[in-house]
This record gives structure tokens, sequence and C-alpha cells, in this order.
């Protein structure tokens, strides 16, 4: 490789469709979430500077966890989070980056994208604390029900192209149209899943704030606190660009700048989707969101992915 | 340069994100219920960063309302030791001043600051909303 | 099946109100910069007209916080001293004062880093003859 095209290779890693724009897209959704969600109810909300300030102040903060915790795994479950999440977005081509596409990648990305989640588990169990023990069994209780709904209803896009490929997906979306159209029962699925992925309401069980403090990042503090919050805000965007690239790919040529934009806008309006979401639905019960995504939601979806195999 | 701009962007930061703890220790519940109507829309914290978290290891400042009663003082103290330095405490209301009109009962030890140092006081039985913001806006002009 | 439509409906029951409420003026008051006015009646700071106290005590002997102090030398020559941090604002002094000189006007008190600021003299006579 010379010289040329490893700086060019680290200016896509570092820089642009890298880590440093995942992390501005990342600051920016997250304020947009909690000024929408403001303005949903009636507030004016923080200002734009606002994750910003909150992600400074947590890395500066002093790191205390309880006696009896094992350090080690304590620090190394958010980096591991952190690093999958950064890693899902290496597969995924955001915005212009054409990524290294494989046949299987849709299901590298699925599980690099619900080990977050596992790690959201281990946390609560090693930091020890009741709540946050509590916590993390809520998560991985709530786990077995959007990761299944999540996987069915993406899937709807795999099968429609009949590939398991990123790539495949979206040049069979550019040829017909995209999929959206024909699949907005399993797009809306699919979103459904999401929001259990990121734990926000209506699915946001495992940190309810009036039943068990913060879930399993009861203890966490300074730094650790401030990953675990960078990954969730991460996790969002990656799993929003996921979406659009599974059901919104082929509006746009993926190498232009109108096409930037017009991803930018997509990755606002489906934010706006998740906060209109979050500001109207209170919490469900464990067994509300069981009874919900296995009795109503992962049957639909499997008709739904029958009535797209049959056509 | 970097020694003078880290510390500036550390004030800036701690300025602009407090999260506060809120713990009654021994109150009438008079002043929760005016801390809570700061999170309404009328008030709304949330436009100086200001969230309410409920796991000591996450907040800044912590809110105390009422008088410290024996019970609940190595409570008080434990949740302060848990919290992560920097951090604050803010007197809210006139009992958790002094003891307010709860002073000389045999079950209580007086103020807030009989048990930590106490930065800001806020007086007032239940005190405004707008005391309490005045009184955050003061204890984060003080930061550093 | 009406059953169900009702519930289908139930999800949907927000959306236009929160619609609405985003293209509408937000409730709060920006309060640092724009003060809020308070409504006549509450009971706040305590004020007193000092040509009207007669250094009689009633209202100390009836503070259930002990928010008041006389410090008295002679008849004419006293101080009366008001602990804000202690006061719970109950106007109980307003309605034992039999010369209208206390009363309870609905400024609210203010935040301080130290409580001797809170120590306030309301009534100082000792200097005159």
């Amino acid at each position: 490789m010379d010289n040329m095209n490893l700086l060019g290779l680290l200016f896509r890693i570092f820089i642009f469709p890298g880590f440093f724009f995942l992390l501005i897209a990342a600051l920016f959704l997250h304020w947009l979430d909690r000024k929408l969600i403001a303005r949903f109810q009636g507030r004016i909300g923080p200002p734009w500077y606002q994750p910003l300030a909150d992600l400074v102040k947590l890395f500066a903060k002093e790191d205390i966890l309880p006696s009896g915790t094992n350090l080690f795994f304590a620090a190394l479950l958010p980096l591991i989070s952190f690093a999958s999440v950064l890693t899902a977005s290496f597969y995924l081509p955001i915005a212009i980056q054409s990524a290294p596409s494989f046949q299987g990648d849709f299901i590298v990305l699925m599980f690099l994208l619900s080990l977050p989640s596992l790690m959201y588990f281990l946390a609560g169990w090693v930091t020890q604390g009741v709540y946050s023990v509590i916590g993390g069994n809520r998560s991985l209780l709530q786990y077995f029900s959007y990761e299944v709904l999540f996987l069915l209803a993406m899937s709807g896009t795999a099968i429609a192209s009949g590939s398991w490929s990123l790539a495949d997906i979206r040049l069979a979306q550019i040829k017909e149209s995209p999929y959206i159209f024909p699949q907005i029962v399993g797009f809306l699925f699919s979103l459904a899943g999401l929001i259990g992925k990121l734990k926000r309401e209506p699915y946001d069980i495992p940190k309810a704030k009036s039943e068990v403090i913060a879930g399993a990042l009861t203890e966490f503090s300074g730094k650790k606190l401030a990953l675990w919050y960078l990954t969730i805000q991460l996790q969002t965007v990656v799993g929003l660009s996921f979406l659009i690239h599974c059901f919104f790919s082929g509006f746009w040529q993926m190498s232009t700048f109108s096409g930037f934009i017009v991803f930018l806008l997509l990755l606002v309006i489906l934010q706006g989707m998740l906060s209109a979401i979050s500001a109207i639905y209170a919490r469900l019960r464990i067994d509300q969101l069981v009874y919900l995504n296995w009795y109503i939601f992962i049957p639909l979806t499997l008709l739904h992915n029958v009535y797209i195999l049959l056509k | 340069m970097n020694k003078a701009i880290i510390p500036k962007v550390l004030r800036w930061a701690r300025q602009k994100s407090p999260w506060l703890l809120h713990f009654n220790t021994g109150g009438c519940n008079g002043c929760d219920i005016e801390i809570l109507s700061l999170l309404t829309p009328r008030y709304d914290v949330e436009r100086f960063g200001i969230l309410k978290e409920s796991s000591p290891r996450h907040a800044d400042i912590l809110i105390c309302t009422g008088p410290v009663t024996q019970q609940v003082k190595p409570r008080l103290q434990r949740i302060y030791d848990q919290m992560p330095e920097p951090k604050w405490v803010l007197a809210v209301g006139s009992c958790s001043c002094s003891g307010g009109i709860f002073s000389g009962a045999y079950n209580i030890l007086g103020g807030i600051d009989k048990v930590l140092p106490v930065d800001m006081y806020i007086a007032g039985c239940p005190c405004r909303p707008e005391a309490i913001i005045d009184g955050i806006v003061k204890l984060l002009g003080q930061v550093k | 099946m009406n059953n169900i439509l009702l519930k289908i409906r139930s999800f949907f029951y927000l959306l236009p109100n929160i619609v609405e409420v985003l293209f509408s003026k937000p409730e709060t008051i920006d309060y640092p910069a724009v003060s809020n006015k308070l409504s006549a009646s509450y009971r706040g700071s305590i004020r007193i007209i000092s040509e009207n106290c007669v250094g009689c005590g009633l209202c100390v002997r009836d503070c259930p916080a002990q928010a008041l102090a006389l410090e008295k030398e002679s008849k004419h020559s006293f101080r009366l001293i008001h602990y804000r941090d202690h006061c719970a604002s109950c106007g109980q002094c307003e309605m034992s004062c039999k010369f209208n000189s206390i009363y309870l006007d609905n400024s609210y008190k203010e935040a301080s880093a130290d409580r001797k600021d809170f120590f306030k003299v309301l009534v100082d006579n000792t200097n005159k003859k």
C-alpha cells in the first residue's frame, strides 16, 4: 500500500465517515432528541452544546466503583461495547463511504449491534449493586423479545434482495425501488426492535428511572459512564444508518454531495420519529412487552416475511 | 497554553451540565414538590443543562430538603460519599438551613451543615422555584 | 372488532396533541432574564414598619420557629432581629401584632452561600434616645 492510500484510509477511519463524523452526528442527534422531547412537552429544552458539555464533564469527574467490583471487567465492558459499535459502523456504508462488503455482513452487523446489550447485562453483574443486577437481568429479559423481532423484520429486506450482503441489498433497491414502500410493516417493526436495542421509551425497562435508579449503569461514574452514554448515542446513529441503508437506499446516488444531504435528512427524520415515540408512550411492563412482541409483532412479521417470500 | 485552556473548558463544562440528586433528609415534602416543579414546562431547568439523576454516582449537586434527623444522618453521609468529585451540596428550605420549625425536637440534629459542608443555602418555607434557580445559578457562578 | 379498533386508536391518541404542542409557543418563562410575577397573597419575606413597632414582643412570643428575637434594654431601646433561615413564613407574627407593624409581602427569599446573610435587624432603637 502506498503512502497516499494509507493516508486516505486513516482519514476515512478517523475523520470523515469514521470516528469523528460519527461522534459529531451522535452528539447532534442526542441534542435533537432532547430538544424535540422538550418541545413536544411544551418546554424550551437544552442548548445545542449540551451533549458536549455533559461528555466533557463526565470525562473529568472522579471515577469510583463500589468495593468488591472487578475493576478490570468494569473498565473492559464499556470499551468492548464502544468498540463493537464502532466496528459495526465500518461495515455500514454510512454516507458516501464504500464499505468492504461480503456475503453475510448483514448478520455480522446484527451481532455487533447486539453486543452492547450483552455487555450491559454483564456490567450490571460486575458492579454488584442491587439495582445494577436487577437492571442487567431486565435487559436480558428484554433482549429475548426485541432481538428476534429486529432480526426478523430486518431480514425481510435480505429475503427480497435474495442476499445477505449489504451491498447487494442496496443494489437491489437501486434496481427496483426502495424497500420502504413494499415493506412499510417490516420497517415499522424494525424501528420497534431498534428502540428496544437503544433502551428508549417505551422499551426502557432495564433503565427505568422510577424503579431501578439507572439500571445496570447505577454504579458507574466518570469516564466509564461517559463511555456508556457515548456508546448508546453512537448506537443510535449506526442503527438508524442501518435502517436507512436497508429501507431507503435507491432514493439517491450514494457517492454525491446531494446524496449525503439526503442521508442526513433521513437520519434527522428517523430520530424525530424515535423522539415522538418516546414522548407519546409510557414505559411498558415486562409482561406487556413480551406479550406485545411475541404474540403480536413477531407473528405479524413472520406473516409479512412469508408474503415477501411468496411474492 | 494547555494549562490555561483545559481548566477553562472544564469550568465551562461543569457550569453547563449540573446534574442534581435530590434527597429528602426528613422534611415535610413541601420543598420536594417545589424542586419537582423545576422540571415542569413552566420552569424547565433543562435549558441550563440540569438533569435530575437518580443515582448518586451520576450526580454533581446534592439537593437536600428538610432537617437532618438522627435516623437519616448516616444515610446522608453515605450518599454524599458515594458521589464522585467535584460535588456540591445545596440546602433547600428553611429546615435544611437551620432546622427551621423542627429545631429543638428530640430527633433533629439541625441543618444540613451539621453533617455536610453546604455550598449554598436557600431559605424559604417552602422556597420558590425561582429561588432554587437563583441558588443553582449562584452556585455555578462559584464553580472553581 | 370495535374493541380492537379502539385499541389501535389508543396507540395514536397523543400524536395530534404533541404535534400541536410542537408548533405552539413554549410554556416556559425564561426566569433569570424575565422576572416572574407572584400573586399578592403569597407569603414570602417579612417586612416591618419600624415607626409602629413598640417592642412589645408579642410576635417573638408567638413565633413557632423562633425566627424572631427581641433584645430589650429599656422601654424605648430595643432591637428586633429576624433569622430568615428559621422563618417558616407562617404569618403568625402578622396575626399577633397589635400595632400593624409587621407584615409579610410577596417577595421571596434569595439564596446565599453564608447563613450570616440571613440575619437581619428589623428594628434598631438602641441608638435613639
